[in-house]
């Protein structure tokens, strides 16, 4: 009897516990949608913690990656072999370190060349995550606070724009990409300069709204910023049309479009950094290199 | 004694691990979502008010993640955990089975309730039905490791019996 009661009462206990941290998260979701700002310093507090860890895994990963293409194909070499295989595997490893080198070295100069030509200043940053959850389109970049970089900055790549800047860590930052459904940027059409604003919608896809019906606009067209949301210059590559429709009834066309970086591939970003901001400058990696 | 700080440390570790996941290439819907495994977890082994605190806390930690809103995925869990501690006693989560199945449904759970929740004030990438699927495969084919783990962490020390002339002590 007073184990039932006892049960009753713990039950009740959840319950009001549960319903009072549902409305408490409800009041949360309606607080922090106002004020944003609010789950940014939360998730600086989050990048501290992860950021580190994040980057561990990235080096310690990289190291693995090249340690097997260095050695462990040649485990299974023969035995006539073997003293060739020694020097070829010795000579390979060298090679496939330089290689990596040069790769990484070619995507750096991209960057800064990217960085020279378009007369943009910026922080050249390493992807070392991306969101958790799966739900928002995000990467983790290993710069942050500390580096100048801010909120709302502009997140480019040799081949293209890859996002702005949603919020900063000390040593580390979230970039909201550009086929997340909460991204927008002013666009034109490159060829007919029809203007419109390109929009995320998921699965590394964007659609470019509001294009009147007479632009004319067709599959292969480049679309590029316009530099009138004081976010991105002018001019940087977004995409490709990879499809237009129109209906009758609608006022505007619908633009399917490919965004010109390939997202799984994005290892190194240059963070544009507006005129005036105190940041270290892409160039300055060169320096570093040397 | 639940250990609810290890527990959250756990969790932490978890979405970085998922993060880091999506980073080396692994789709969206093929993502396990830890803390639905460690609500699971906390409505069996937890039934109490802290138990639902902890629950909270750890969807907080997925929300601060995104670094968006704060709060779906708090209240999502939450939600999760209320509706599994009142189903908890009729169901025999020791069984492999009965844990990868629950954790299945509750994965369902959680991510509708956190679109219903996120929806008002923000654009949900890809929530689809291969989104909801997939990650409540895998998030039901960690559980019985991740459960275990846990169950590990928070196991409560043997009482040795107090005989005559001795100290209590535990081991």
């Amino acid at each position: 009897m007073t184990s039932t009661r006892q049960e009753i009462s713990s039950k009740a206990h959840v319950a009001v516990v549960s319903v009072c941290l549902f409305a408490t998260s409800l009041f949360l979701t309606a607080y922090s949608s106002r004020y944003p700002e609010v789950a940014r310093v939360g998730h600086s507090l989050v990048l501290e913690v992860v950021a580190p860890i994040s980057s561990i895994v990235e080096t310690t990963r990289v190291g693995i990656v090249t340690m097997w293409r260095r050695y462990v194909y040649l485990i299974h070499a023969s035995q006539e072999n073997e003293r060739l295989s020694g020097r070829v595997a010795e000579l390979e490893g060298k090679l496939a370190a330089i290689g990596e080198s040069q790769r990484e070295n070619e995507r750096l100069r991209q960057i800064l060349s990217f960085s020279a030509q378009t007369r943009l200043s910026g922080v050249a940053a390493r992807v070392i995550g991306a969101d958790a959850s799966g739900w928002i389109g995000g990467l983790v970049i290993d710069r942050g606070s500390r580096d100048g970089i801010k909120p709302g900055m502009a997140v480019v790549h040799a081949g293209g724009v890859v996002g702005q800047v949603a919020s900063t860590g000390s040593s580390s930052a979230r970039v909201l990409v550009l086929y997340d459904h909460s991204s927008g940027v002013d666009a034109i059409v490159e060829s007919s300069r029809a203007r419109g604003v390109l929009e995320g919608v998921g699965e590394v896809l964007c659609e470019l709204k509001f294009v009147t019906k007479d632009a004319a606009v067709k599959s292969g067209d480049n679309v590029v910023t316009s530099g009138l949301d004081q976010v991105y210059p002018k001019g940087l590559r977004l995409g490709t049309v990879t499809d237009v429709a129109t209906s009758s009834g609608a006022l505007f066309q619908t633009i399917e479009v490919k965004p010109a970086v390939d997202f799984s591939r994005v290892e190194e970003v240059l963070v544009l950094i507006p005129s005036g901001s105190a940041a270290e400058p892409a160039q300055a990696l060169e320096a570093r290199k040397r | 004694m639940m250990n609810r700080g290890v527990l959250i440390g756990l969790v932490l570790l978890c979405v970085t691990v998922q993060g880091l996941l999506r980073h080396f290439g692994l789709p969206p819907w093929g993502i396990p979502q830890s803390v639905v495994v460690c609500v699971v977890f906390l409505a069996f082994y937890d039934r109490t008010g802290l138990g639902a605190l902890t629950a909270f806390i750890a969807g907080l930690v997925l929300d601060l993640s995104s670094a968006t809103l704060l709060g779906p995925w708090a209240g999502a869990c939450v939600a999760a955990f209320a509706a599994l501690a009142f189903l908890s006693q009729r169901l025999f989560i020791e069984s492999t089975a009965v844990a990868m199945m629950v954790t299945a449904m509750t994965a369902v759970v959680v991510a509708c309730v956190y679109i219903l929740l996120a929806l008002k004030y923000q654009a949900i990438s890809g929530a689809d039905i291969t989104m909801l699927v997939g990650q409540a495969i895998s998030s039901a084919l960690i559980a019985p490791l991740l459960i275990g783990v846990m169950k590990r962490l928070n196991k409560r020390p043997a009482v040795v019996p107090l005989r005559r002339g001795s100290v209590t002590s535990t081991v």
